[in-house]
């Protein structure tokens, strides 16, 4: 039989691109040391979607001139300075390297902040950017100048002071995450903001104070939202109002203080979100009333006090209505378990600091939730070894996790 | 239950169960084709594929047979799993380096994709963890890079970070 040895290196590229495409980059590393082509494959175009290079900017200009023999085509560029201004020096490397790789890039990040002057240098060097994270320098702006790249973005990073450029359209941004810590960068943007968040699915918004009422803000379209700060601080028909502009929201992340006022804002307004995830230092019985309107609620984690020492007495924690409910994560809240309902669709329970928690309970959680498939402790310093195993015994399937706790 | 007739390079003819020789897109591609699908008196010639390697192709195909359809999931970048290869492809892997690649090879031709994603997932965990000079040497490899461009490589590897991929 003719059959000659047979080589890796005999068998088509697509196969060995196919072999290293199950490699972490940390064995994608060590393949291109092997040999000139699969250095060639490994770091191939395919491959650099999820490679980023990392230009920390205390290199010597020296090491630049490794950067201009490369013949990777890299996609993603994550420059390393200070938050202070870009100085000329540190410009002129970073515009150095986006003239070598700048129409393949999809993705740049550099948090020093940059004059609206550098922001288009940047800009124009790299036409097919989807992703941006960058500063600004707020006082730079001030002649309106036309960016076409920002038309592309489809992932805005924290790019607050770039909303301030007058007559800036991103028709295919869908994504934007926005950080005010001044009055001056609220106000500045909210011109902006209010025209670019009736397109966006994805919105993440943080406000240090309360700068702007939330209901000048349309969202019909967005489906994933994150609140932070004092963004909600003000009167609760606005916050009624904001929420009522919502047609697809299905996650909510709110990362203040949730009174059940806001919360009975946001159940009435948009019913039908699946996921849920508040603040809450004051629980009563209506907070859990309110949530039962939520009928297509899979995920719940509710955070509640910090100071463990606070109980957070409360009396019902109803789910026995919320029939799609999978995952409950409950951090740092008093609820006695003799007062909680049973639920049959629950698969996973995440319990933090549960100090309170005893192994008696633990039995009664095992009856209450059959068909728990996962169950977390965390801090749960009252439950024994001896009462996992029982729960276990109960619920042979279920998966105990026991973070930190005296067992 | 309706066969064809398969010939591999060797000229030795296997029949083969209609449905488990479907498992190969080539095949199936040609069946349509050449409009073999009622007639199983027509043998088809793999020019590619030695007798030995058929056999154990075919052995794995029977095994697979009532296996779900491929999942979509399969190949997107997202999958890179290679720790979840059932026992009994564990076992049907323990084979020597030629008959992998010989493996690799039919099934690369063939187009099946389940075996393809077998096979190269366990050349992928043959390379994980090691060295670029144990690789060299478990797969018999010359080393033709120059010094200059070994320092090149090694250098950039060095400002390379993984990124998570965002699904698009």
């Amino acid at each position: 039989m003719d059959s000659p040895t047979l080589s890796l290196n005999d068998l088509p590229v697509e196969v060995l691109e196919h072999i290293f495409s199950y490699l972490p980059l940390s064995d994608r590393k060590a393949v291109s040391l092997v040999c000139q082509v699969w250095n060639e494959i490994v770091f191939s175009r395919r491959f650099m979607k999820s490679v980023a290079l990392n230009v920390i900017m205390d290199w010597e200009q020296s090491q630049v001139h490794y950067l201009r023999a490369s013949t990777r085509r890299y996609r993603r560029v994550f420059v390393f300075l200070g938050p202070e201004t870009c100085c000329e020096f540190d410009f002129t490397v970073i515009i150095e390297i986006l003239d070598l790789f700048g129409n393949d890039l999809e993705s740049f990040h550099c948090m020093s902040g940059f004059t609206e002057e550098q922001l288009w240098k940047v800009m124009i060097r790299a036409p097919n950017l989807q992703q941006l994270i960058v500063g600004v320098d707020a006082e730079s702006l001030k002649h309106e100048r036309s960016f076409p790249v920002l038309g592309r973005l489809q992932d805005l990073g924290s790019l607050v002071n770039v909303l301030q450029i007058r007559g800036l359209d991103m028709p295919k941004l869908t994504q934007l995450s926005a950080n005010f810590t001044t009055a001056s960068d609220a106000l500045g943007s909210i011109d902006l903001l209010r025209r670019l968040t009736p397109q966006l699915r994805n919105l993440e918004l943080f406000s240090m104070e309360y700068y702007f009422s939330i209901d000048e803000l349309r969202c019909p379209k967005v489906e994933v939202l994150k609140l932070a700060g004092q963004i909600c601080a003000g009167n609760d028909r606005a916050v009624r109002s904001f929420f009522g502009g919502f047609q697809c929201l299905r996650d909510v992340r709110l990362e203040f203080n949730v009174t059940d006022r806001i919360l009975d804002a946001i159940t009435q307004t948009c019913p039908r979100i699946e996921n849920l995830h508040f603040k809450s230092d004051l629980l009563s019985s209506d907070t859990f009333q309110l949530l039962e309107r939520l009928k297509s609620l899979k995920t719940l984690s509710i955070m509640g006090s910090i100071d463990f020492r606070i109980a957070l007495e409360c009396k019902p924690l109803n789910l026995r209505n919320l029939y799609r409910l999978e995952e409950l994560t409950l951090k740092s809240i008093h609820v006695p378990v003799a007062f909680m309902h049973r639920n049959k669709c629950l698969k996973r329970l995440k319990i933090k600091y549960f100090h309170w928690l005893t192994d008696g309970d633990l039995i009664m959680l095992a009856d209450l939730y059959p068909n728990l498939k996962y169950l977390e402790l965390s801090w749960c310093r009252k439950v024994s070894t001896r009462g996992v195993e029982e729960f276990r015994a109960r619920l042979p399937d279920c998966v105990v996790h026991c973070i930190q706790s005296r067992l | 239950m309706p066969c064809i007739q398969l010939q591999s390079s060797d000229g030795e003819i296997f029949n083969v169960e209609f449905e488990i020789a479907m498992c190969s897109f080539t095949i199936k591609t040609m069946m349509v084709d050449l409009d073999l699908e009622d007639n199983c008196e027509e043998v088809v010639p793999l020019t590619n594929v030695d007798s030995n390697i058929l056999r154990k192709i075919l052995q794995w195909a029977n095994y697979h047979k009532d296996d779900p359809e491929a999942n979509p999931e399969d190949g997107k970048p997202v999958d890179r799993r290679t720790d979840n290869i059932c026992e009994w492809d564990q076992e049907f892997m323990k084979v020597d380096q030629q008959t992998l690649y010989g493996l690799i090879k039919a099934a690369n031709y063939l187009d099946i994709r389940g075996l393809m994603a077998l096979t190269c997932k366990t050349v992928a965990n043959m390379m994980k963890g090691k060295t670029e000079e144990q690789m060299r040497k478990m797969f018999n490899i010359q080393n033709d890079l120059t010094p200059e461009e070994e320092q090149q490589i090694r250098q950039e590897n060095e400002w390379c970070e993984e990124v998570e991929i965002v699904a698009d």
